[in-house]
């Protein structure tokens, strides 16, 4: 028989996403209808491709505050490319060459320089924001029509999203990277010990610029993504609020915001629980300024849980 | 048996301290060599050099028969050389196997997959050959230190060490972890490995070395087998035949009791202890790390209430657990053993370092009296001779005796009444060791009872009345002022006599 005490514990986060969505749909039994799972699906992505990201970066014991407005600025590269040339595939290459070198600039300064993590990123958050202000001034938009968009943005295959299917695609990428291969093992090392990733011989610089340079393509692609699904980029974006919603899926899905532990599938629970919070309190009508007020009550109730469970679990060790 | 490591005069100073002096130290496959000395004889100098942590000035290391410089703590391990630190050098969150293999995976032919199945098969196979148990598939965060030892002990001998230095391996092992070690160390004698054993407890070394050498003052006083050996000689090389003749003033100890603790008791911490400290006392508790002091000392401070017996204060019982607040409040002070993180609060100034505790009762209309708080920094800078540029110096640039010297410099508040320090000379120099010294003199004499967890034997005899030696948690003796006797509180603190 499972230890049903144990399972809540280790996999509270799906309970709650579950009693979560049995309240949403007793308010309104439209929450569980197909059309509005699917939506869920497909609002979920760019969050989901943050979260991916940060993931690593998190286990690896830092933080990339700038994967929000990244995004803003990679779809906004994506859109000049696309305006100037009228072809896709410039773009996207555009896009991939662009976030790779702006995360081998953050890795390098956090792992040459020493620098911390949270002021490289959040330097870089400001930079981000203002460049793409610099690229389309305020109030302007470029159009992304075309059938690449369309098939990004809405395209379907057997009833699914195929944006959403990619995102699945990725995580279990990310899942097998993370468990079965050197590079997931030496993230876990480096965030728990940097130093005695270092003595077992590990060359922690390049496997934490790795990490940057995989969470900013993560924040290219959800560029990608985003202005796909609303078919057309402006600096306006709200690109931190999609940030803290990948940060806040991770944390939910019991990452150690300190570092050097964590799961993928946890990560990925996290992120139903987000999507579900945001696309719940939309179909409810809930006011937008309540809106946020009533997602920080539930994250804190669920994050304050799983850090007293955490607690109580660092207690039984000793 | 062939000797594989010979080191040869030795010798190391820094600057004009000479640490070690022609050390000659040898090393046989399938033995175990203990290594002995009390806290600066130049053991952990040696082993830094073998390690490649430290050069050496003079001398010259030979492995197997040639001459080998080790220039850096891979060149020790591509030696064939393992250090197990008390601090292990896991990662928690990885598994037994994961740990063993880090840095050099095995990996599914030219796949970038881990071979997970095949990893743990060799770790299984390498602690078969040694009678251990244990899952390789298990996280290292759920093991105890006796099993995390055995990982990385393990982690070593699978990268091909042949000589493995253990430094006081059992300080945090339980008895029972204690016989798996022993039981694996039998193991690794039969296979050839060599073994430094660097320890103080007697009965660990007579029942598993068979060589002791014996280090004091940076050279080797006595190296012999341990069949032709004993206890009290071992014992009385590492002290030096000259007594030291410091006289402490005598003092008649007349004031009340402050405290008194009965059979307190806290399995697996310390049994069954019971003493008393009285105005103007100092009551010093000495013995090997793990002797249980330190835990015994957060006990009667209020940090944790999880024991069996009585402590009381001014003949009030104590309620377990009450708290640091309480025992402020009370009239206790505490210096912790590591004041860079219990101590200090490293960005703050000097300043703000020594007001902390005085802020409370410094307030005027709800505001904090600036005026005040300058007029007891200064003071107490002056009254601990701390030596700073400024009392706005951040305190985490001040050498670490001036750093201890702000700890004490919190309590000297005049309704101060009982001091618990904790190591209270631990790593800092011997100018700032004599203010230290004077301070805890000053404030005996002002009355306050003075209770004491030093680990330096001449540290204890100098400053107190009143010595309790422990050994596992029990108290072997206790002795007053001027009774002490320096070997037999050594061999206390050792355990010696009392078997294995």
């Amino acid at each position: 028989m499972p230890n049903f005490g144990r399972l809540l514990r280790e996999k509270n986060i799906i309970f709650v996403t579950l009693a979560l969505c049995v309240l949403f749909y007793l308010i309104s039994p439209r929450f569980l209808s197909l059309d509005n799972m699917s939506a869920i699906s497909r609002q979920i992505v760019p969050i989901g491709l943050i979260a991916l990201g940060q993931y690593f970066v998190v286990v690896s014991g830092n933080i990339d505050l700038s994967m929000g407005m990244g995004s803003v600025l990679f779809a906004i590269v994506l859109g000049v490319f696309f305006g100037l040339t009228g072809g896709v595939a410039l773009g996207i290459v555009a896009v991939i060459v662009c976030s790779l070198a702006l995360g081998f600039f953050n890795g390098v300064l956090v792992a040459k320089l020493k620098l911390p993590a949270f002021i490289v990123t959040l330097a870089m958050l400001f930079s981000a924001q203002g460049l793409s202000g610099l690229i389309i001034p305020r109030g302007q938009q470029i159009f992304l029509m075309g059938d690449f968009f369309r098939f990004i943005g809405a395209g379907k295959f057997m009833g699914l999203y195929w944006s959403f299917l990619f995102l699945v695609a990725l995580f279990v990428l990310a899942y097998v990277v993370y468990n079965h291969t050197r590079w997931g093992a030496y993230v876990i090392a480096i965030g728990n010990s940097e130093e005695n990733a270092r003595l077992a011989g590990i060359d922690v610089d390049r496997v934490k610029i790795g990490v940057f340079m995989f969470s900013a393509l993560c924040s290219g692609l959800a560029g990608i993504v985003l202005s796909s699904r609303m078919g057309f980029v402006q600096p306006g974006l709200d690109g931190n609020g999609l940030l803290l919603d990948g940060i806040a899926a991770i944390i939910i899905g019991g990452t150690l915001i300190l570092g050097g532990r964590g799961t993928i599938g946890g990560a990925f629970w996290g992120l139903l629980f987000i999507g579900v919070i945001n696309n719940a309190l939309n179909l409810l009508n809930v006011e937008d300024v309540w809106h946020q007020v009533f997602k920080g009550a539930v994250i804190l109730a669920a994050l304050g849980a799983n850090w007293l469970l955490w607690q109580s679990r660092q207690v039984e060790a000793h | 048996m062939t000797k594989r490591l010979d080191m040869k005069g030795i010798g190391k100073s820094f600057f004009a301290t000479r640490a070690l002096d022609n050390v000659n130290f040898t090393c046989v496959a399938g033995e175990v060599h203990a290594l002995v000395g009390l806290n600066g004889a130049g053991k952990s100098t040696l082993m830094k050099i073998l390690g490649g942590v430290y050069q050496k000035d003079e001398g010259v290391i030979e492995i197997d028969g040639a001459k080998v410089e080790i220039a850096a703590p891979s060149d020790a391990g591509d030696r064939g050389i393992a250090m197990i630190h008390q601090e292990l050098s896991l990662i928690n969150e990885l598994t037994v196997a994961g740990n063993i293999f880090l840095g050099r995976e095995l990996r599914h032919g030219a796949t970038p997959f881990v071979n997970k199945r095949e990893m743990a098969r060799q770790v299984r196979a390498q602690l078969d050959r040694f009678g251990l148990t244990l899952d390789p598939n298990r996280k290292v965060a759920d093991l105890n230190s006796g099993e995390k030892q055995i990982v990385e002990i393990i982690r070593a001998l699978m990268s091909d060490a042949w000589l493995i230095v253990m430094d006081e391996p059992t300080s945090a092992l339980s008895e029972e972890d204690k016989e798996m070690l022993f039981d694996f160390i039998r193991k690794m004698k039969e296979e050839g490995i060599a073994i430094i054993y660097i320890s103080h407890h007697m009965p660990e070394i007579f029942s598993i070395a068979e060589q002791v050498t014996v280090m004091r003052d940076g050279v080797i006083v006595l190296s012999e087998c341990t069949a032709a050996s004993s206890e009290d000689h071992v014992i009385r090389s590492m002290t030096g035949a000259e007594l030291d003749h410091f006289v402490k003033p005598h003092k008649e100890i007349t004031g009340k009791t402050i405290l008194t603790v009965e059979n307190l008791t806290h399995p697996g911490a310390y049994e069954d202890i019971s003493f008393n400290v009285h105005e103007g006392e100092i009551v010093v508790m000495t013995g090997l790390r793990g002797c249980g002091a330190p835990e015994l000392a957060k006990a009667i401070f209020g940090l944790d209430g999880s024991y069996a017996g009585k402590i009381s204060y001014f003949g009030q019982p104590l309620k377990p657990g009450r708290g640091p607040a309480q025992a402020v409040a009370d009239g206790m002070g505490l210096v912790t053993e590591n004041r860079d993180k219990n101590g200090i609060l490293p960005p703050l100034s000097v300043r703000d370092n020594i007001a902390l505790p005085y802020l409370e009762k410094s307030v005027k209309a709800g505001l904090i009296d600036g005026r005040r708080i300058d007029a007891l920094v200064d003071k107490a800078i002056r009254d601990t001779s701390t030596k700073t540029s400024s009392p706005e110096q951040e305190i985490r640039f001040l050498s670490g005796g001036n750093k201890q010297k702000i700890c004490f410099s919190r309590w000297l508040d005049p309704d101060l009444k009982l001091l618990i320090l904790l190591e209270p000379t631990r790593g800092i120099d011997v100018h700032a060791k004599a203010d230290i010294y004077r301070i805890i003199e000053d404030l005996a004499g002002r009355g306050v009872g003075i209770l004491i967890l030093s680990y330096e034997i001449d540290e204890v005899i100098m400053l107190a009345d009143r010595v309790l030696t422990l050994y596992q948690g029990a108290t072997v003796s206790e002795y007053a002022y001027p009774g002490f006797d320096k070997d037999r509180m050594l061999a206390d603190m050792a355990g010696a006599g009392q078997g294995h």
